[in-house]
C-alpha cells in the first residue's frame, strides 16, 4: 500500500519536474528569439511603495488586435499604425509615488545591468536638474537597423521603463506625441 | 495470519480485537437467528404487492416510450409540412404601373398586335413551397446567433482595450522621446552614444 503511494508520488514529482524543465526551456528559447526583450519583473518590488502602478504588456497578438481597431481613415490613427508597423512587442512599467526619493538608483539597477550587454548601446542620456528628470534611451541595433528600444525615465516621483521590440522608427514614435491630445510645440524645428 | 481471525476466527487472535470482543460481548443479543426470522419475514412485502409494483413499473416504462414516440412523430410531421397550406393563393400583380395616356395608347397597340401576350392582372398560382423549419432547428440557430453575437462583443471589447493600452504605451514613449529630443536640440548633456 505504502509502496504504491510512494510510487505515485514519485511519478507525480517526476512529471512536475519535467513540466518545470520544459517551461524553463521554453522561456530560454523565447528569450533567445527576442534578445531585445528585457526582464522587467525585477521592478515589481517598487509596487508596494508606489501610489499608482501602470503595467502594459503587449505582445505580437495583442498588438495585432489593437491595430485592427485603428482606422486608416483617421489621420491620427493612421500615423500610429504606420509607426507601430513591424513592432513585435511593447512593454511599459510605470510607478508613481506620493513623495520624493521613495526609490533609489538600486531599484532600477537590474534593468541597467541588462542594458550593459554588448547588444545594447546607449543612444542618449539626459539629466535635467530643472525638471528633475533623468532619461536614458538605449537601442539594440541588428544589421544596421534598430531592433529594439529601451527607455528608463526617472522623475522625483516617478519611475518609467519602456521596452519596444522590433524595427522601431524613433522619429516616427517621437512625432506621435501630438496625436494624443498633448500639445506638440515642435521645439527646435 | 491475523486477518484470518478477523475473517472466520481461524487464525491467531489479535490481542486488540480480542479485547474489543470481550468489552463489546456484554452487549451481544441473546436471540438466535432463528428467533429473528419471523420478524424479518413480516417486514418483507407480500407477493401480491411485489407483482403490482412490477406491473406498475412496466406500465410507466410503456407510457414513457409512447410519449417519446408521439413527440418524435409530431416533430417529424412539423418538419415535413410545407410553409403554405395546400390552397392556392390569389396574387394581384403588385408592379402594375399607373395608366397614363401614352402607356394606354401603347397598351392598346400591343393588344391589337398580340392580345394573347398581355400580362394578366390576376395571377393564380402556388407560391414557392419551402419546408418549415422545426422548432428545435430554429432554436439552435437562434442560440448560435446569440453565441456569435456574444463572441463578437467580447472580441470588440478586447480589441478596444488593446487599442487603449497601445495608445497609452505610445503616449508615454513619445512623451519621453520628445523630452529627450527637446533637450538634445537645446544642447543639454548628451550621453555616450554608440
Amino acid at each position: 500500500m505504502k509502496e504504491a503511494v510512494l510510487k505515485l508520488l514519485a511519478t507525480r514529482a517526476y512529471m512536475l519536474a519535467c513540466a518545470a524543465l520544459l517551461f524553463m526551456l521554453a522561456s530560454a528559447v523565447a528569450q533567445a528569439q527576442e534578445p531585445a526583450r528585457l526582464e522587467l519583473a525585477t521592478l515589481d518590488r517598487l509596487e508596494p511603495r508606489a501610489e499608482q502602478t501602470l503595467n502594459i504588456t503587449m505582445d505580437g497578438k495583442v498588438l495585432q488586435l489593437a491595430l485592427r481597431f485603428l482606422s486608416d481613415k483617421k489621420p491620427n490613427e493612421a500615423k500610429i499604425k504606420e509607426a507601430v508597423a513591424g513592432i513585435r512587442g511593447i512593454y511599459v512599467k510605470r510607478f508613481e509615488f506620493d513623495q520624493d526619493n521613495v526609490f533609489s538608483a538600486a531599484d532600477v539597477e537590474p534593468i541597467r545591468s541588462q542594458l550593459r550587454s554588448p547588444l545594447w548601446s546607449q543612444l542618449v542620456e539626459v539629466r535635467s536638474k530643472k525638471e528633475g528628470q533623468n532619461i536614458d534611451v538605449f537601442t539594440m541595433i541588428d544589421g544596421g537597423k534598430i531592433n529594439g528600444v529601451a527607455i528608463i525615465a526617472l522623475d522625483r516621483r516617478q519611475v518609467t521603463v519602456v521596452n519596444i521590440i522590433g524595427p522601431v522608427d524613433v522619429d516616427k514614435l517621437t512625432e506621435l506625441r501630438g496625436n494624443f491630445g498633448i500639445p506638440d510645440f515642435n521645439i527646435g524645428k | 495470519m491475523k486477518d484470518d481471525y478477523l475473517w472466520d476466527k481461524s487464525g491467531e487472535p489479535d490481542p486488540e480485537i480480542a479485547h474489543l470482543e470481550r468489552v463489546l460481548g456484554n452487549l451481544r443479543s441473546k436471540r438466535t437467528a432463528q428467533d429473528l426470522m419471523p420478524a424479518f419475514e413480516k417486514s418483507l412485502p407480500r407477493k401480491g404487492a411485489r407483482v403490482f409494483t412490477r406491473m406498475l413499473a412496466v406500465a410507466a416504462a410503456l407510457a414513457f416510450a409512447l410519449l417519446v414516440a408521439g413527440a418524435f412523430a409530431v416533430l417529424q410531421r412539423q418538419a415535413k409540412k410545407p410553409r403554405a397550406e395546400s390552397s392556392p393563393l390569389v396574387m394581384v400583380n403588385p408592379v402594375t404601373p399607373e395608366p397614363t395616356v401614352e402607356s394606354d395608347a401603347a397598351a392598346k397597340e400591343a393588344d391589337e398586335v398580340k392580345p394573347e401576350e398581355s400580362a394578366p392582372l390576376v395571377t393564380v398560382g402556388v407560391p414557392n413551397v419551402k419546408p418549415r423549419r422545426s422548432s428545435l432547428e430554429s432554436r439552435s440557430r437562434s442560440i448560435n446567433r446569440r453565441r456569435e453575437a456574444i463572441t463578437r462583443e467580447r472580441e470588440q471589447a478586447e480589441g478596444l482595450m488593446a487599442k487603449e493600452q497601445l495608445m497609452r504605451a505610445l503616449e508615454i514613449t513619445s512623451t519621453n522621446l520628445s523630452f529627450v529630443q527637446k533637450k538634445v536640440r537645446g544642447d543639454v548633456k548628451l550621453g555616450p552614444s554608440s
